[in-house]
């Protein structure tokens, strides 16, 4: 028993030998090729940054938009964005549009890619550095129904989750962005655009 | 200083006094220093002054002066105060020499000073003490006030005859060079000094602003002149020397480089000798080179110039001089000659080289190959000599022996005003000085016809008919006028013989002046115009990357049919007063400048955008009926401020001044009115030229059929039929339409018509009461600081602002919906002034701000007190935004002691280490709106800041306006949560006691016997911090400074720096009961209450200054921005004539910076124990008067915030992380992405 035991330690510790020189070597590996890759890394880390950059800028305006929008919540919610290309379940938020249960509003025109009513593009170029990117921003619905059965075209608890991507036009690389947004229910009367970013003059554009 | 910002109480002073505003229009604040050049404010003896009559200067009776009372000092002198001038210039302060053009006898004031209240005199009189203590240096000998030498109960104190003045800003450092001086040298101790006590509005037609380059002169002949006023006497304070070897002398000078050894410092040089050698034929003409005299190739040889070219390019003889004193040109072999360089005259001239002589002018000055003569008639007329007596000099006050002539203003025959235009630059002598020589036989045309200059016809002689005349003018040469050619005979006496002529006070203007402008011409880089913003950006409200802005532009165009308009002076009853631009931006750093057709740096600029005349559609409140008539209907023709708009607005951009724009899209709900749901973006911004503006921002998509009449269809991709950056319409709102000086009379200054409060947008319930009513309205306020003509605030519905609604029968949209004015009249609907006894009158406002509770909408306004009110103070209005009916009101004056419930606050002003005065009733900021719960939906709460240092919370009605009964005051629930000038103000709330502004923080220093003195005034809007990991979860920032009397100079203020304090909105304010701690860091989850603003900061003229914050804070995710400036201290490159300042800061060349000096500053690590300022990251940001926008921003921990804000030529912005501007000419340090100012996220919640 013993000397089973103890050789089945060794036979152990020889694995364990193993696993560490594998892992020397690959870190070798790594290392040999992370020197060769350094400056190509280090223009990708700038890109990423500003990317992760642009998506919070877009993230930023998109909550701005989506809190003092006259558009309906709903009516955001039941455009579907699938259809428009948006990352869809269960590769991204996105749900479609299915035909039950029914959906709480009517699809917005121009909405995600193009124009909406109100002269608002969410797809729009911004430059940060040298770089030309573009970030889209979207709407959906958080899992709000009490059942299994979700119906993410209808919001329920005023509560909805604001999506932004950006992605570099040039290399296709994306970088996403979101945050939950709590509505307060009332059409707003408010518009950012003036002194103190809206009628009450507070100076604060979160 | 200040310009165009026309102070109400000035103004009253001057339509008390039944004068009118000149045109300079500076604004002096309570502190400058006048020196009196009229015989009552400076000749307090008898006899002072002399009267020339036929060759015999006699003395007169000294007037009666007004305000002279008893103890005024005899002492005075009209001739030592230009050398005291030259002192001051000599050592780096600036002198202004206020002269009104638009004055019509010689006895007429140039301006007024106004007493501040009724209670003070309008200044004091400051006189020397050798023994007395002085503040200023901690030395022996000092500048004392005298108040009772003002007779008591003078109300306004007028100067004549060119007074000097020293801005504020500038007064302690002139009362130290001065005090230095006085201590080595008693020539100056008896000049009369007097300080203001009030801000005034003084005609500037110079700013003597550094040592002159000496004169050139062939043989000093005016000795007498430069003795008399001392100017040999004056030393260089940066010159210090023990012998004469240290003191470097001006080139040619013949008495450079000499050491007052006794005093221990060097003389200055104020003249440079010339010799001149006649030869046979011109091309031999020369003047005799000293050896330290450059040498430019071509120009000169070791001994002698054969030119006299004026270039920019450096090296020529005008490195040496800008002026030539032709003294002896009687002597016609003292020529001057350009014959050896092609139009040398001309170039010379053209270029602003200037000439002055006395005597006959005949042969004396010829041309250059091609180029124009000179009065070279040919013939000479003999001055007639005044006498052989002795010493009469220039001094001898002008009393003309028949009666003096009446002119007209802007007279553009004889007789002219006695300070004509054309005679800017040197009409200060004719008050002071007279008798004697003159300038006879004027050569107004040449005798050799194609080489003459042509004359104005404005150039002749002063006075007609008197052998005493001075001709001013600048000459037509080569197509444009150009340059300057005085000749004085007023000024010119002879005495003793034709080798003893005193002229010299026109010199010293003349090359104390750094002008180098041609009226009408192309100026000169330096000069180059100036655009300056007191407006923060707007940002698109649908596009995260553009924003907006409006300047105006501080370059006063000469007007062409004007001869004399020099382009530093502001034109003469010009229409628009002042010109400006609006633009979309939509990269990160841009200038202002260019007119951005081609999209950079701007996308666009209305300024170049906006229709010919005939083809803008402007709207005219009617001042009856209150309902908009397009402004070219017939009913209008006989109104005079159309017609006068008519014949002047042309395709002109009113300059835009302290509005800030709303740029307003259209939304699906709550308002369905026409096209309301489908209406383009619109900015909507208000201008000089007293018109609200309409511009194109984004285009409706669709196509629109006018709601108006139902026919009309506006293309898809217009607004309105307008393409991007275009004029959609304008109006002129009632109230600008009545201060219109053509409508009103009594107002001569078109300067004071201003639409120049913030735009203010909201859709409002017009019916709260009954089935609801949404319109976008549209709320602005007007600041035309005229005391004759009060300011309001207007409501417009813009829901569907189509432009056919103008001057429609039954507009759909785009309506006067109400306008109150707080006292009942001109009143369109309900408003009136039941609440308070002493009148509701609106003064100049910075806007309004809506309060929504439920449905309904409260308007909640400030202003500065009226014309009307008892002193300078602050107006709060409440108004029901749906109807405009006055439901509360409240007036705080800052006289009171007791002002906000509070007990020994200050009420007056520290305005240097000497003198104290009365707050200043400047334009208060426009409150703030909140409700100070989280996820609470109605307004409970109006925070209200005010110059005075208080901040007081208003408590908002609840439920519907209309429920407010007719005899309650909906604002009279007021509680001040603080002062800026108690220390350890105690207060508790929920989450314990706390202190606001600790030991540490301000205690406002003890002036002039004053000991309580008010020293942070808060000028900008509160901003509120939301954040839900903190307790409070809503915080009020607050940023003191912003009014241009708060000194910010350290002298003895060491510790009275300028603030941002955070404020508990829903605090119970400072109690003597609650002595609780300190709010400290874990009170409020890091949070400080308080982070002091640098107070030593160098500015670029070695000015050591406190910065000071005139914008609202701007919150955005973690962050916090100010714009700080040195503004008020560093006033002279502030808004007053920028383009006459000389110095660059060290670096800037061209436009390339800004001569305004300010820092960007971010508040860094406010969110730790040990906030401090990072003073590493600065900006040159110009005027420094606006907010910061904030565009973007991230979570915590990964912030993208840009930061926009703007300076004189330039919009700024600062990256996140902070990585640099487009301006390359300073640089944003980078900070680390951990430095966040304030935990301020919280969402949406």
């Amino acid at each position: 028993m013993t000397v089973r035991k103890r050789s089945g330690e060794r036979g152990m510790a020889l694995g364990l030998v193993l696993v560490l020189i594998t892992v020397l070597l690959l870190a070798g590996s790594v290392a040999a090729w992370s020197l060769r890759s350094e400056i190509g890394a280090a223009g990708s880390d700038t890109l990423s940054r500003q990317l992760y950059d642009c998506a919070e800028r877009g993230l930023a305006f998109g909550k701005l938009y989506f809190s003092n929008t006259n558009i309906a919540m709903n009516d955001f919610l039941s455009t579907d964005l699938c259809a428009a290309g948006l990352p869809c379940y269960p590769n991204g938020p996105f749900h479609s549009i299915p035909t039950t249960p029914a959906a709480c509003g009517t699809a917005v025109s121009g909405y995600p890619n193009g124009t909406l009513p109100d002269n608002t593009q969410l797809l729009q170029n911004i430059t940060v550095g040298s770089r030309t990117l573009q970030f889209q921003v979207a709407v959906y619905d958080d899992a709000d129904e009490s059942s299994t059965t979700q119906n993410y075209a209808c919001d329920l608890n005023s509560q909805v989750v604001v999506w932004a991507s950006c992605r570099d036009l040039v290399t296709g690389q994306k970088r996403t962005a979101s945050a939950v947004l709590q509505l307060t229910g009332l059409p707003s009367s408010d518009y950012i655009g003036q002194a103190g970013h809206g009628f009450r003059n507070q100076g604060n554009a979160n | 200083m200040r310009t165009i910002r026309i102070s109400i109480l000035a103004s009253a002073a001057i339509l008390v006094l039944g004068g009118r505003r000149a045109h300079a229009d500076t604004d002096f604040q309570p502190g400058s220093l006048v020196i009196p050049m009229d015989s009552c404010g400076q000749l307090a003896q008898t006899p002072a002054y002399c009267n020339w009559n036929a060759g015999s200067c006699t003395c007169p009776s000294r007037p009666s002066c007004a305000f002279v009372g008893s103890g005024y000092p005899t002492g005075g002198s009209v001739k030592l105060p230009f050398g005291l001038v030259y002192l001051l210039a000599t050592n780096g302060i600036p002198v202004n020499v206020a002269l009104s053009s638009t004055k019509v006898t010689l006895g007429d004031p140039d301006f007024s000073i106004a007493q501040p209240n009724s209670s003070s005199i309008p200044a004091t009189v400051l006189t020397w003490s050798s023994s007395a203590s002085n503040p200023l240096d901690g030395g022996t000998g000092s500048y004392q006030p005298h108040d009772s030498y003002i007779k008591s109960g003078t109300t306004s104190m007028s100067y004549g005859g060119g007074s000097f003045v020293v801005d504020a800003a500038y007064a302690q450092d002139a009362l130290r060079v001065l005090s230095w001086f006085n201590r080595l040298d008693n020539t100056f101790n008896g000049v009369v000094i007097h300080m203001s006590y009030n801000v005034f509005t003084a005609p500037i037609g110079a700013v003597l602003q550094s040592r002159p380059r000496p004169v050139g002169i062939m043989s000093n002949a005016l000795d007498d002149f430069f003795g008399e006023t001392g100017i040999p006497n004056v030393l260089d304070q940066n010159a210090p020397c023990t012998s004469n070897s240290q003191c470097a002398g001006n080139p040619g000078s013949t008495v450079s480089g000499t050491c007052n050894t006794q005093a221990g410092y060097c003389r200055v040089d104020y003249w440079v000798q010339l010799s001149y050698t006649n030869g046979s034929s011109p091309a031999s003409y020369s003047f005799g080179r000293t050896g330290s005299m450059p040498q430019p190739a071509g120009v000169c040889s070791a001994t002698s110039c054969t030119q006299l070219v004026w270039d920019t390019g450096g090296g020529n003889i005008d490195r040496l001089l800008d002026v030539i004193w032709m003294d002896q040109l009687g002597d016609s072999g003292d020529w001057v000659n350009w014959a050896a360089k092609p139009y040398g005259l001309d170039d010379f001239l053209a270029n602003g080289g200037r000439l002055f002589g006395i005597g006959s002018v005949g042969d004396q000055i010829e041309n250059g190959t091609g180029s124009r003569r000179y009065m070279t008639a040919g013939s000479t007329y003999a001055p007639q000599d005044n006498g052989s007596s002795s010493d009469h000099g220039p001094f001898c006050p002008t009393t003309f022996t028949s009666s003096t002539t009446t002119a007209t203003a802007d007279a553009s025959a004889s007789p002219f005003p006695a300070s004509n235009a054309v005679l800017q630059t040197g009409g200060i002598v004719y008050d002071i000085n007279g008798g004697g020589g003159g300038v006879t036989g004027l050569h107004v045309t040449g005798s050799k016809s194609g080489e003459n200059p042509s004359w104005d016809t404005n150039a002749e002689s002063l006075i007609d008919g008197l052998n005493m005349g001075t001709l001013a003018d600048n000459p037509v040469i080569g197509g444009k006028r150009s340059g300057w050619v005085i000749y004085e005979g007023a000024v010119n006496s002879w005495h003793g013989n034709a080798s003893h002529k005193d002229a010299g006070l026109r010199i010293m203007y003349n090359t104390l002046l750094d002008f180098n402008g041609e009226p009408g011409g192309t100026v000169a880089s330096r000069f180059t115009t100036t655009e300056l913003s007191r407006s923060s950006l707007t940002p698109s409200p649908s596009n995260a990357s553009s924003y907006y802005g409006g300047t105006f532009t501080w370059a006063v165009p000469a007007n062409p049919a004007r001869s004399g308009n020099n382009y530093w002076t502001p034109p003469i009853g010009a229409y628009p007063a002042t010109t400006g631009h609006f633009r979309e931006y939509t990269s990160a750093t841009t200038g202002f400048g260019g007119n951005c057709s081609s999209g950079n740096p701007c996308s666009w600029d209305a300024a170049v955008k906006i229709a010919a005349q005939s083809s803008r559609k402007i709207g005219v409140v009617d001042l009856s009926s209150g309902a908009i008539k397009d402004w070219q209907d017939s009913s209008l023709s006989s109104d005079p401020a159309i017609t006068w708009m008519r014949a002047q607005l042309g395709g002109q951009l009113g300059g835009i001044d302290y509005s800030t724009a709303a740029v307003i899209q259209s939304k699906q709900k709550p308002v369905n009115l026409g096209n309301s749901q489908k209406r383009p973006t619109l900015a909507y911004v208000g201008a000089r030229d007293g018109l609200l503006h309409a511009l194109c921002v984004t285009p409706s998509t669709q196509s629109l059929t006018s709601a108006v009449n139902g026919t009309t269809v506006y293309a898809a991709n217009t607004c309105y039929g307008r393409a991007r950056g275009e004029e959609v319409w304008a109006l002129l709102p009632r109230v600008a339409h009545r201060m219109m000086p053509t409508t009103n009379p009594s107002l001569q200054d078109w300067s004071s018509v201003n639409v120049g409060g913030s735009m203010r947008v909201a859709d409002i319930n017009l019916t709260p009461t009954a089935a609801a009513t949404w319109r976008t309205v549209l709320f602005f306020t007007t600041r035309s600081a005229s005391a004759s003509v009060r300011d309001s605030l207007s409501a417009i519905d813009i829901s569907d602002p189509d432009p056919l609604n103008i001057g429609a029968t039954t507009p759909t949209s785009l309506k006067l919906l109400w306008e109150n004015d707080g006292t009942g009249s001109n009143i369109t609907s309900g408003a009136n002034c039941p609440h308070f006894t002493g009148g509701c009158a609106m003064g100049a406002s910075a806007g309004a701000t809506v309060a929504q509770v439920g449905s309904s909408f409260y308007l909640v306004a400030t202003s500065a007190t009226a014309a009307a009110a008892a002193g300078t103070g602050i107006n709060t209005y409440l108004f029901d935004a749906s109807n405009g009916k006055l439901i509360g009101f409240d007036q705080m004056l800052y006289s009171s002691a007791t002002r906000g419930g509070l007990s020994a606050q200050p009420t007056v002003a520290p305005i240097n280490s000497i003198v104290t005065a009365a707050i200043g009733n400047d334009v208060p900021p426009p409150p703030t709106l909140l409700n100070p719960t989280q996820g609470g939906t109605d307004d409970t709460m109006a925070l209200v800041p005010d110059p005075s240092g208080l901040v007081r919370r208003f408590t908002m009605p609840a439920g519907n306006p209309s429920s407010i009964a007719a005899t309650t005051n909906g604002l009279a629930s007021i509680t001040t949560i603080f002062s800026t000038h108690s220390k350890d103000q105690a207060y508790s709330n929920s989450t314990g006691s706390h202190t606001y502004n600790p030991t540490s923080t301000p205690l406002c220093p003890s002036v002039g016997g004053v000991s309580n003195t008010a020293c942070e005034p808060i000028g900008a809007s509160a901003a509120i911090i939301k954040d839900s990991a903190t307790s409070p979860s809503f915080f009020a920032v607050v940023a003191t400074g912003g009014a241009d009397w708060a000194s910010s100079d350290p002298i003895n203020r060491a510790n009275t720096q300028f603030h941002i304090h955070y404020l508990d909105p829903s605090g119970l304010g400072p109690t003597t009961t609650d002595g609780g701690a300190t709010w400290t860091a874990t009170a409020t989850n890091g949070l400080r209450n308080v982070v002091a603003l640098p107070s030593a900061i160098t500015t670029p003229t070695n000015k050591v200054m406190s910065l000071r914050v005139y914008g609202q804070p701007a919150v955005s995710g973690n962050d916090l921005f100010v714009q700080a400036t040195t503004l008020a201290q560093g006033s002279e490159v502030q808004l007053v004539q920028p383009i006459l300042y000389p110095d660059y800061p060290s670096g800037c060349t061209g436009s390339a910076c800004t001569k305004y000096w300010g820092r960007g500053i971010r508040v860094a690590n406010a969110d730790q124990a040990g906030a401090s300022i990072d003073n590493t990251v600065f900006v040159v940001t110009g005027s420094g008067l606006s907010s910061v926008l904030v565009s973007t921003t991230g979570a915590v921990g990964s912030q993208a915030v840009t930061a926009y804000f703007m300076g004189s030529n330039r919009i700024y912005s600062v990256s996140s992380p902070l990585s640099g501007a487009a301006n390359s000419t300073y640089s944003i340090q980078a900070l680390s992405t951990s430095n966040f100012t304030v935990r301020a996220w919280l969402g949406l919640n």
